[in-house]
């Protein structure tokens, strides 16, 4: 463990610190892919190897404990993974100052050990490290959006920290329990510290309504910044977290069922329907972000086995297909000079395996088989199924509630997706913004980490038992089997087999008639820039829809931005404290200083300077003197 | 008897220096300060092996007896670290005025009165020593000379003042009942509730806990290095370093005057927070914060366990780095822009990136977030305090935080961000000022990386 300690922590942060000194910003990306690579290795091996667990004493009562769980030492590979892919991508992207790759290595670092953490200390050290790293990523892209973040994910944090403090004091300890024995829910205080630490989960993963600064932040930030922290890291620790809150520390109750499953549900929904009416293509891949994190909560909330699989299991497919996504979109928009989807279009000729990729991305996010958002997807409509036959009364409804929303969640995905690789690779070709130069393929360096991710698409879609047999069986250690008949291979070569006879007829000539292409037809006139139907148009009577819009209305109203209703909360409270509590007391020592003042100036009319005053002064003293001795 | 020195050295420096010509003070006050910071870690080896001390009679009820244990020789070293940063820092702040000269011999004067108030093992000798660095506080607070400097130097003195003739108070109530003022007689005696208050009073005054703290938001108009020395680093520490030396070493408090002791401090900890996130003023600013933060070590001393009171040192170092940084920083852009009012300004870090920097990294030690310092002994401090069962109290820690998170992302924002105010800013001219406060926020992060260090060095000295 020592080794691991020193080759995926300390070796990665202090690399990632010492880069800060390099000038050249390819010598720390260069230094960064190998830290990263090195990453990889050692966490592959140390999923096969299982290394022992290491205690660090800190101080009496608080000892650091790091230890490999079978979930983390999966996601520590991911972790490493999505890390090197995007500094790959980044290098080629080339809008992330040098200081990207200096942060990435530490950002590596700090992720690697918060799943190592056999402790609650050693986690949220971890954990909050990355707060810090978040603001210095979001930073160079807007002050203000990193401000956000850092005031959201923070009041998650800290959240999280008091709900480490209650279950201490429930626990009695600051280990984090690994045998699946957790803490039954049998009192208002536990239930409180599952809330909280509820809430610290569902911050770093973006779920409602700690969700706010990721479209905030997608806008102003780089596509390889969106793509390793709300897209990858941030969910696949926030989830981690979750998973061991539902299935190590607490024994969930009925009412925390119902609690994740609304929050779950409601993100699934809100989200989606915001992303179904966005015009720029980085604040649609990011309410998808959160929409996702939806199906991972409702897969917990389940509280059955398959559920708490498909969590983990989404979670993961997720970080693979929304990564790819963030990164086709960013290679997709540095081309066309634009991320308004109403403008791009047309892509899929110039950038043919971009837009492969990125359908086999969208086609995994909106659950389609056979590529792995589907199989995860199903899981979770298969917990939800299954917890819901064994609910009664309100959690049943709410059960029903929850899958309801996954369904017509899961539908609403697909065709934001529909509108967005419409929009962005097919319908009509546009000119690039500012630029007259013609769109070309990505780079190499670019393509490749694409390439990799969707080939992680197919092979985790076509073969979840890699997933169920090697992490979810022996962790959960229950039934995780698919229900009914479902061959994922069978499938995929049905689908590839019709695919390649697609291509044949195509491309080897199999069809004689050759296609006719003909301009649209627009009454007569002329054809122009102005005479354009974007997807986005369509879309946008959605919004308008009625019942529809009041709901749209509802969502955009100021308070459901959580971090608006804390800074007004906050500030308000601190004018109470302030002019009812501190102003008062001062108001007080002020007048006590003034009460002062007002004696010693009766005082000083004693003090006349005049020698005789001072002589009668000391005669009546006297007279006093001798009465109280005489007496 | 090393740390007869760490006494003697700025007390005969400060002579020295009152005597040296001014243009040589800021470089011979430096020497001193590194001097005793020298003879302050020099202690360490012989304390690990066991307290050491000296005590000379003097009358039947006083004498004078100092002891070095580990709390002592931590707060020495603590103290004497930050106090040399900040001489280093002064040398550009005091250059443009005429009236430096009388700045150093009441800076190293009262650094001297804190060594000896830490080493005391006498309850007269500590009165003795709490009442020197009220008298060098009152003239550094006044140093500009203004009628408002004057006020607030006056004021702070007169609070805490009111406050020490508590501790008088109780220094006599308590040679009155167990008929004597050593410490190591006194040990292990159960302290009547009376007279546990009257010591309260004076240290809620010296460190600034309601309601006794209004004067230190309104010291906030001396210069910086004086605010960083005093109201970061050093005076507002001696209340709660006393609180340690007489509640949790000396008598035994009682259950009541502890809760009570709890009760102020997370009040403190809000209120102080919640007035931090609405003032305008840099220093208003920070001087609330650590009126909040002061209430967090408190709060942790009020748990009364050896766990807690290690801790609670761990947070007067976390906290000394992080606040004098932040205080310097302010000095930093008041020397630039000559202005503390926040609405003046903004958009500074185009001409001050490093004092941005250097800002950042210590509001983040302040702030409680990993990998900084400052989050080992906040994330302690809550846990310690749900896990003893208060859970109002550790709620109201976090809400605390929470504001603490606020107001000084709030501040950066205000004074780096933004659009430039109509105070703006030339380049950072004043190298040794600005690489003060890196050292200071690099030294929170090394620390935070590296939390064994500090917590071993604490283990082995404080038994």
């Amino acid at each position: 463990m020592i080794i691991n300690l020193v080759l995926l922590v300390v070796l990665p942060i202090a690399a990632g610190l010492a880069s800060l000194a390099l000038k050249n910003a390819a010598h720390r990306k260069h230094a960064a892919s190998f830290i990263l690579l090195l990453g990889i290795v050692i966490s592959g091996i140390s999923f096969a190897a299982k290394p022992p667990a290491l205690d660090i004493r800190l101080i009496e009562g608080f000892t650091l404990s790091l230890e490999y769980h079978v979930i983390a030492a999966l996601i520590m590979v991911f972790i490493n993974l999505f890390c090197f892919l995007v500094c790959v991508f980044a290098g080629d992207y080339g809008r992330d100052g040098r200081d990207f790759y200096s942060y990435l290595p530490m950002l590596a670092g700090f992720a690697n050990l918060t799943v190592m953490a056999g402790d609650f200390l050693l986690f949220a050290f971890g954990w909050g490290a990355m707060l810090v790293l978040l603001y210095a990523f979001l930073y160079p892209g807007s002050p203000d959006s990193a401000r956000k973040a850092a005031t959201v994910v923070g009041t998650a944090d800290f959240m999280l920290i008091l709900g480490i403090a209650v279950f201490v004091y429930l626990s009695g300890s600051t280990a984090i329990p690994s045998d699946g024995a957790g803490l039954p829910m049998d009192s208002p205080l536990s239930f409180f510290a599952f809330l909280l630490l509820f809430a610290g989960a569902a911050g770093k993963a973006g779920a409602w309504p700690f969700h706010p600064w990721i479209p905030a932040a997608s806008t102003t930030s780089s596509m390889p910044v969106m793509a390793i922290l709300p897209a990858s890291l941030d969910k696949l620790l926030g989830i981690y977290l979750l998973a061991r809150v539902c299935t190590d520390v607490f024994s969930l109750s009925r009412a925390a069922m119902g609690l994740i499953l609304l929050v779950g549900g409601f993100t699934v929904l809100f989200a989606v329907l915001m992303a179904l009416v966005q015009k720029d293509a980085r604040k649609l891949l990011s309410y998808h972000a959160v929409s996702q994190v939806g199906y991972m909560v409702i897969g917990f909330g389940t509280g059955v086995p398959i559920g708490f699989a498909a969590g983990v299991f989404h979670m993961l497919n997720n970080a693979i297909y929304k990564t790819g996504l963030f990164l086709s979109s960013g290679a997709a928009g540095k081309e066309k000079g634009t991320f308004d989807i109403g403008k791009m279009g047309g892509l899929a000729r110039a950038m043919p395996a971009t837009f492969v990729c990125a359908l086999i991305f969208s086609l995994s996010i909106s659950g389609v088989p056979p590529f792995n958002g589907f199989v995860s997807k199903w899981m979770v409509y298969q917990g939800a199924v299954s917890g819901m036959f064994a609910a009664d009364g309100v959690l049943k409804v709410i059960f029903v509630a929850a899958l309801l929303a996954a369904m017509f969640g899961s539908a609403l995905t697909l065709a934001s997706f529909v509108k967005f690789m419409h929009s962005v690779f097919l319908g009509q070709e546009t000119a690039p913004e500012g630029s007259n130069k013609a769109p070309r393929e990505a780079v190499r360096g670019m393509k490749y980490p694409l390439i990799g991710l969707a080939a992680l698409c197919v092979v985790l879609g076509v073969f979840p038992g890699l997933f169920l047999e090697n992490v979810a069986q022996p962790w959960i250690r229950g039934a995780t089997a698919f229900t009914g008949e479902w061959d994922a291979l069978a499938a995929f070569v049905l689908l590839a087999l019709g695919l390649l006879a697609g291509a044949g007829l195509v491309f080897g000539k199999l069809v004689k008639k050759k296609l006719k292409v003909s301009d649209a037809y627009f009454g007569g006139q002329e054809k122009s820039p102005e005479i354009n139907f974007p997807a986005t148009e369509f879309y946008r009577t959605i919004r308008e829809m009625p019942r529809v819009a009041g709901f749209y209305r509802i969502l955009d109203l100021p308070v459901m931005d959580i971090y608006n209703v804390m800074t007004s909360g906050l500030r308000n409270i601190g004018f109470i404290l302030y002019y009812a509590v501190d102003r008062f007391i001062n108001l007080l020592t002020c007048a006590a200083g003034a009460a002062v003042l007002g004696i010693s100036s009766i005082a000083r009319k004693a003090h006349t300077g005049n020698l005789d005053f001072y002589v009668i002064w000391c005669l009546v003293a006297m007279v006093v003197l001798f009465i109280v001795i005489a007496g | 008897m090393m740390f007869i020195l760490t006494i003697a050295i700025p007390f005969a420096g400060a002579l020295i220096v009152a005597l040296a010509n001014v243009r040589h003070r800021q470089w011979i006050s430096s020497c001193v300060l590194g001097l005793t910071l020298l003879s302050a870690v020099a202690t360490v080896p012989a304390v690990k092996s066991g307290a050491a001390g000296l005590s000379l009679p003097v009358s039947e009820w006083f004498s004078l007896s100092f002891e070095a244990d580990g709390i002592a020789v931590f707060m020495a070293v603590v103290s004497s670290l930050v106090a040399f940063v900040i001489c280093v820092y002064s040398g550009e702040y005091m250059a443009k005025y005429s009236n430096r000269g009388s700045f150093y011999p009441w800076m190293v004067l009262f650094v001297g009165s804190m060594m000896g108030l830490v080493y005391s093992a006498n309850l007269v000798l500590i009165y003795v020593f709490w009442e020197m660095t009220a008298v060098c506080s009152w003239r550094l607070i006044g140093f500009y000379r203004g009628k408002e400097d004057v006020r607030a130097a006056d004021k702070a003195f007169l609070v805490t003042f009111f406050g020490a003739s508590f501790l008088l108070a109780g220094v006599a109530a308590a040679y009155a009942h167990f008929g004597t003022t050593e410490l190591s007689e006194l040990s292990g005696s159960p302290l009547p509730n009376l007279i546990a208050f009257l010591f309260l009073g004076g240290i809620i005054s010296k460190s600034a806990q309601l309601p006794l703290q209004s004067w230190l938001p309104d010291a906030g108009v001396a210069p910086s290095p004086v605010t960083a020395l005093l109201h970061a680093a050093v005076l507002v520490k001696i209340g709660v370093y006393v609180f340690a030396r007489l509640f949790l070493r000396t008598f035994v408090p009682g259950e009541e005057f502890l809760t009570a002791v709890m009760t102020v401090s997370v009040i403190t900890i809000v209120v102080a927070a919640g007035s931090a996130l609405v003032s305008t003023n840099m220093k208003r600013i920070l001087a609330y914060s650590t009126v909040s933060q002061l209430g967090y070590i408190m709060l942790a001393l009020s748990l009364n366990s050896e766990i807690a009171l290690k801790v609670a040192f761990i947070y007067i170092l976390a906290h000394s780095l992080g606040k004098a940084g932040l205080f310097l920083c302010a000095g930093v852009v008041e020397h630039e822009t000559g202005t503390k009012d926040i609405t003046m300004l903004g958009g500074l870090l185009k001409t001050m990136p490093r004092t941005g920097v250097a800002y950042l990294l210590c509001a983040f030690s302040i702030m409680g977030i990993p990998p900084f310092l400052g989050f080992w002994p906040k994330l302690m401090v809550i846990i310690l305090t749900v896990q003893a069962g208060y859970i109002a109290a550790g709620v109201l820690a976090v809400a605390g935080a929470l504001f603490t998170l606020f107001y000084l992302l709030r501040l950066f924002y205000e004074v780096f961000l933004g659009k430039s105010g109509p105070q703006e800013a030339g380049e950072e001219k004043t190298p040794a000022m600005v690489y003060s406060v890196l050292f200071l926020g690099a030294v929170s992060l090394l620390l935070g990386l590296l939390p064994k260090l500090p917590f071993n060095f604490l283990d082995q000295v404080v038994k």
